[in-house]
C-alpha cells in the first residue's frame, strides 16, 4: 500500500498527468473486471463481448481493455451438415465439439480451423460460455456467399439460468436449462 | 531496489517539493541512462513476445487471404487484413526503432505507434482473441508512460516505474481469475476438457502415462485449483515488497508457459519484461550520466 500511496504522491509532486491517468485506467479496467461477480448486467456484458455480440462495435472495443484469459467455460459445435430441424446433425462426419479457453468465437475468425472445416461448405457454429449461472448461447450460420469468401449470419443468441448446486463436476457440457 | 532507492516515506514527501523546484530551474536528467535500460528491458522483452508471435501470424495470414470472413459486427476497417499486417509491422518496427532511440520526443514518438497499432490489433477481426496482442498493448503503454518521464530523477522515477508494472501486471492476473470463479474451474472440468484428456505436452503426457482415468481427473481438479490460487495470490503484486512482487511473477509466468504450453511463451515474455523492471539493480547517482537532447 506504502508503495502505490508513494506513487501517487510523487505523481501529483512531479505533476505526471500521464502517471495518473494510465493508474486511472488501471482501475477502472479492474473494476470492470471485478463487476462480472456481482453485477448481472456486467456478467452478461462479458458473456456477449465473447460471442461478438456487445450491443455495439464501440462498446465491444473498450470493452476489450479488461484482460480475459481462461475465462468461463466455453465449449463450441460444428458442423458442414444441418439437419431438417434446424439442429446439428451430429452423425455427420464434420461434426466436432471441443472445449476452448477463451474467445470461443475465434474458431469462426481467427486461425486455420475455418478453411479445415468450412473451406467448402459453410455450416453451422454454435457457441456457449458460462459463467456461473448464466449461459450464453450463440448460434451462427456461415455461408459462402461469394467463392472463397464465408459470411456470418446470427441466427440465435440467448442467455439460460442454470443451477449449478448440483453440478458437483461443474459439467457444462449443453446440459438441460431454463431458458431466459 | 537498494535501500539507496527505497523511498523512505515522509523523506520522500518532504523533500518532493524542492526537487520538483530544483527540476524547474535546472533540469538534470541524471540517471537517464537507468531509465533508458529499463525501458529497453520492456521493450525487448515485447519485440520477442512479437517476434514469437510471427509463424502464427503468417499462417492466419494467408487462410485470411484465402477465406476471409465477413462479419457485419467488425467495422470495414478492422476486418482488413492489410490493416493487421500493417499494424504488426508498425508494432515490430516500432519496437526495434525504440531499441535504439534515445531522443525523448522520438521515443515517445515510437512507443506511442507501437501503443496505437497494438491496440488495432487488439480490437481487430483477426487478431483480437489472440492475448499476445493485449499483454503487449499493456506493456506498451507503461513505455510510453516511462518514455514522457526520461528527465526525471531516477530516484524518484524508479519506485514508481516499478509499482505500475506491478500494478498492471496485477490488473492481468485479475482478469484471468475473475473469470474463472465458476465451477468448471473450480471442479477441473475445464481445463481437464481442454488440457488433460489430450492435449500432447510434456505436462500432461507425464500426467497421462502415470495415472488412471480417475486420478487423471482428480489432478485436472487440484491443478485447477492451484491455477486459481496462484492468479488469485498475483492479483496483489502490487502491495508486495517490490523484489518479492517481481520475483513471484517471474515464477509464475514462467511456469503458465512451462506447464500448458512453450507457445504461451508469446503472451508471457512481454510481461516477464514487465516483470523484472522489479529487479532492476540501479547505479548510484554518482555513476549516472547526464543527457541532454
Amino acid at each position: 500500500m506504502n508503495r502505490g500511496w508513494d506513487f501517487l504522491i510523487q505523481s501529483v509532486q512531479r505533476r505526471d498527468l500521464l502517471g495518473l491517468a494510465v493508474f486511472a485506467i488501471l482501475i477502472v479496467v479492474a473494476l470492470a473486471a471485478v463487476s462480472i461477480l456481482f453485477s448481472q448486467t456486467m456478467k452478461e456484458a462479458a458473456l456477449k463481448r465473447f460471442h461478438l455480440a456487445s450491443d455495439s462495435y464501440p462498446q465491444w472495443a473498450a470493452h476489450q481493455m479488461v484482460p480475459a484469459m481462461y475465462n468461463f467455460e466455453n465449449r463450441i459445435k460444428f458442423s458442414n451438415e444441418i439437419h431438417e430441424s434446424g439442429s446439428f446433425d451430429t452423425a455427420d462426419e464434420s461434426y466436432i465439439e471441443d472445449a476452448v479457453n477463451h474467445f470461443p468465437a475465434r474458431f469462426i475468425t481467427f486461425g486455420d480451423q475455418r478453411y479445415v472445416f468450412a473451406k467448402e461448405r459453410g455450416g453451422m457454429f454454435e457457441m456457449e460460455s458460462v459463467f456461473g449461472d448464466t449461459a450464453l448461447i450463440s448460434r451462427w450460420v456461415l455461408k459462402h456467399d461469394q467463392p472463397n469468401q464465408l459470411k456470418v449470419h446470427r441466427v440465435e443468441q440467448r442467455f439460460e439460468q442454470r443451477d449449478r448446486s448440483k453440478d458437483g463436476n461443474g459439467n457444462t457440457r449443453f446440459g438441460s436449462s431454463r431458458p431466459r | 531496489m537498494t535501500d539507496r532507492y527505497k523511498p523512505n516515506s515522509d523523506l520522500a514527501l518532504a523533500n518532493a517539493d524542492a526537487n520538483a523546484a530544483m527540476d524547474r530551474l535546472m533540469p538534470t536528467p541524471g540517471g537517464r541512462r537507468d531509465t533508458l535500460s529499463l525501458l529497453k528491458v520492456v521493450l525487448v522483452a515485447i519485440l520477442v513476445s512479437l517476434t514469437l508471435k510471427i509463424s502464427a501470424f503468417v499462417l492466419f495470414d494467408r487462410v485470411n487471404e484465402a477465406l476471409p470472413v465477413v462479419d457485419a459486427f467488425f467495422p470495414t476497417f478492422f476486418r482488413s487484413q492489410s490493416v493487421a499486417r500493417v499494424a504488426y509491422l508498425l508494432a515490430c518496427s516500432g519496437c526495434v526503432l525504440a531499441i535504439f532511440v534515445r531522443q525523448q520526443k522520438h521515443l515517445v514518438c515510437v512507443t506511442l505507434l507501437m501503443l496505437v497499432s497494438l491496440s488495432i490489433l487488439a480490437i481487430h477481426q483477426s487478431a483480437y482473441n489472440d492475448v499476445t496482442f493485449m499483454c503487449c498493448c499493456w506493456s506498451a503503454l507503461w513505455c510510453v508512460w516511462i518514455a514522457t518521464r526520461l528527465n526525471e530523477p531516477f530516484a524518484s522515477l524508479f519506485p514508481r516505474a516499478v509499482w505500475l508494472s506491478h500494478l498492471i501486471l496485477s490488473l492481468i492476473f485479475l482478469g484471468g481469475v475473475v473469470g474463472k470463479v465458476t465451477p468448471g474451474y473450480w471442479s477441473g472440468q475445464v481445463l481437464f476438457d481442454i488440457y488433460f484428456e489430450q492435449r500432447d505436452f510434456w505436462f500432461y503426457n507425464v500426467f497421462r502415462a502415470s495415472l488412471s482415468a480417475d486420478q487423471l481427473r482428480e489432478a485436472a481438479t487440484w491443478h485447477s485449483r492451484m491455477v486459481i490460487i496462484s492468479e488469485f495470490v498475483c492479483c496483489f503484486l502490487w502491495l508486495m515488497p517490490a523484489r518479492i512482487a517481481s520475483a513471484v511473477a517471474v515464477v509464475v509466468l514462467c511456469g503458465i508457459a512451462l506447464t500448458n504450453n512453450f507457445l504461451l511463451f508469446s503472451v508471457v515474455t512481454c510481461l516477464i519484461g514487465l516483470a523484472i523492471v522489479g529487479l532492476h539493480q540501479p547505479k548510484s547517482p554518482e555513476q549516472t550520466e547526464v543527457f541532454t537532447d
